[in-house]
């Protein structure tokens, strides 16, 4: 499913002293099945952008467009765009609240109004999706997981809704690294299923792992966009952000006169093979 | 140099109510030295924080004992004393910013133990001047980014006059560049000031100027030493669900793969000096 930005703009408290325009003239198209990672500096105004993508902030002036259709501020046509746009907000666990997983996760579509043999369906394919065992924990309490898994259940719950686009705001922020390798693994997953996929992180190095294409924001415009190649080079740094770690290692080497390796490698496995491959090609 | 922290054989259960009581530190001992900074690395749930909060006497051990500075946590009547000498700042900004004006939020801590307003005054200052925050000194915290929150917190706590500090996962959820002035702070009070740094943290790039590295590990401490000499048993940090510098990890790679390159390179400067000799004797 397609989403797109039309001449976005939102001002916090308008019309009061304190009035502060977050988000200034934001267009942008994102293709079904694309995975585009929005990266910016705290403040950028990248969260309040992606509020604006399921209407939970109304834009102060512009529209977004969900396949197409724009939708308004009725009762109707927000619940129809939530079931298709899910955001999954930081730290989403902290919003677990039922008494076993299951129950957790079926919240969002019973309350959609699907009926009882669709959810549990629901349930059982997000659980999986989330890579856990659904038959060990539908029983159990959210809280006897952990810190791993509960993040998973809570975005258990947004995939049970079954939304086409989904937003990660910062999804592995306080993982330890074999939380946020699994789970990247999930996201990366969703996305060869068919989702069309919204990473906002600040983590550099994923993203250029993952995206398509990358969108910075910079003080509440949409600064640059384009693929991880085009946009993780020197001039970066101008947003205030830094290269990712592979990048910085592949332009220290070339810088060196010694190496020529190409700038668009962002797996560690690659950039070792295209270090042997230098190593040999003057032997 | 003698040690600021010794944790001697500390097991802690958590007194939940639960029937089955799995320790959360079990038989943990080391010793931290005075004026040195030091990282502690596990995954999620492995007790790091458990661990952290024993060293200034939020918890006490089931089993065991914890000095600081020559006090035992377990003698109630100093337990302020301990706090003033082993301060803590935590993953969240926003639990620990109290007041609506910056400098009032890292005077608070002084004026409850009753330090009289000129010495808070000069504290107050020194600490924000200290943690790089002094033109925000009359800033509402709503306005501050978190990096920013995260250094007055810093400052609330270094008005204290503490000789430890103790960062539990500071950095966690700050962007970049925040998580680097955390960091560069914590080595100017290390460096400057000679406060003891304990970090935890999940980010194996913070641990790389740190002097030593505990791995903790379901509860026990499995592993410590320089990062040098702990950060090149990579196959062992992944085995835990930990990880290796990103320049390590490449190193390691490499060297499996046939190319002769030192496996204990913790920068990518480090990696890049090492391919480029390697390089002109090929």
């Amino acid at each position: 499913m397609s989403i797109k930005a039309e001449n976005l703009t939102y001002t916090y408290m308008k019309g009061t002293p304190f009035e502060a325009t977050a988000i200034e003239d934001v267009s942008f198209e994102i293709q079904d099945g694309e995975f585009v990672a929005i990266i910016g500096h705290t403040g950028s105004g990248k969260s309040t952008l992606i509020q604006m993508l399921n209407g939970l902030l109304k834009p102060t002036s512009g529209r977004v467009l969900v396949d197409n259709v724009a939708f308004g501020e009725s009762k109707k046509d927000l619940k129809e765009v939530r079931g298709k746009v899910g955001i999954v907000f930081q730290y989403p666990e902290y919003q677990l609240f039922e008494e076993t997983v299951a129950k957790d996760v079926a919240f969002g579509p019973r309350n959609q109004g699907v009926d009882e043999e669709e959810i549990e369906k629901r349930v059982k394919n997000a659980i999986e999706d989330m890579g856990l065992d659904y038959e060990e924990i539908k029983d159990m309490s959210p809280f006897e997981l952990s810190g791993g898994q509960k993040r998973r259940v809570a975005i258990a719950g947004v995939l049970a809704m079954k939304p086409q686009i989904i937003v990660f705001d910062e999804p592995t922020a306080g993982l330890d690294p074999k939380g946020r390798e699994l789970l990247f693994a999930r996201i990366e997953r969703l996305k060869t299923k068919g989702k069309t996929i919204i990473l906002v992180s600040h983590s550099m190095d994923d993203v250029a792992r993952l995206a398509d294409r990358v969108f910075v924001m910079y003080n509440g415009k949409l600064a640059a966009t384009g693929t991880p190649k085009e946009i993780f080079c020197e001039e970066c740094k101008n947003y205030g952000l830094y290269l990712p770690q592979i990048t910085e290692l592949v332009t220290k080497l070339n810088g060196t006169g010694k190496f020529n390796i190409d700038t668009g490698v962002f797996n560690v496995e690659d950039v070792v093979d295209e270090i042997i491959k230098e190593m040999n090609s003057n032997a | 140099m003698d040690n600021i922290i010794s944790v001697k054989n500390v097991t802690y259960k958590y007194d939940d109510g639960a029937t089955s009581q799995e320790a959360a530190l079990e038989d943990v001992s080391l010793d931290v030295k005075r004026g040195s900074f030091v990282t502690v690395i596990g995954h999620n749930g492995s007790g790091k924080s458990t661990l952290a909060k024993h060293l200034n006497g939020l918890f006490l051990p089931s089993e065991g004992f914890v000095v600081v500075d020559g006090i035992y946590t377990t003698d109630e009547e100093q337990i302020w004393e301990i706090r003033k000498v082993a301060g803590m700042v935590f993953q969240n900004p926003d639990n620990q910013m109290v007041a609506t004006v910056v400098e009032e939020d890292v005077a608070f801590a002084l004026e409850n133990i009753g330090i009289p307003s000129e010495e808070i005054r000069k504290r107050v200052d020194n600490a924000l001047e200290t943690v790089g925050m002094t033109k925000f000194a009359k800033t509402s915290p709503s306005h501050l980014s978190g990096g920013q929150k995260q250094r007055v917190s810093i400052a609330g706590v270094l008005a204290m006059k503490p000789k430890v500090i103790i960062f539990d996962e500071v950095t966690a959820m700050l962007d970049p560049l925040g998580r680097k002035g955390i960091i560069d702070t914590a080595l100017k009070l290390n460096k400057e000031l000679g406060i003891t740094i304990i970090n935890i943290t999940h980010y194996m790039e913070e641990a790389i100027n740190s002097d030593e590295i505990f791995v903790m590990n379901d509860g026990k401490c499995v592993a410590s030493g320089t990062p040098r000499e702990l950060f090149k048993r990579v196959d062992f940090l992944k085995e835990l669900g930990l990880t290796v510098p990103v320049a390590t990890d490449i190193a390691h790679r490499l060297n499996s793969k046939g190319i002769e390159i030192p496996c204990n390179l913790l920068t990518m400067d480090e990696l890049t000096e090492a391919l480029c000799q390697l390089k002109q004797k090929i």
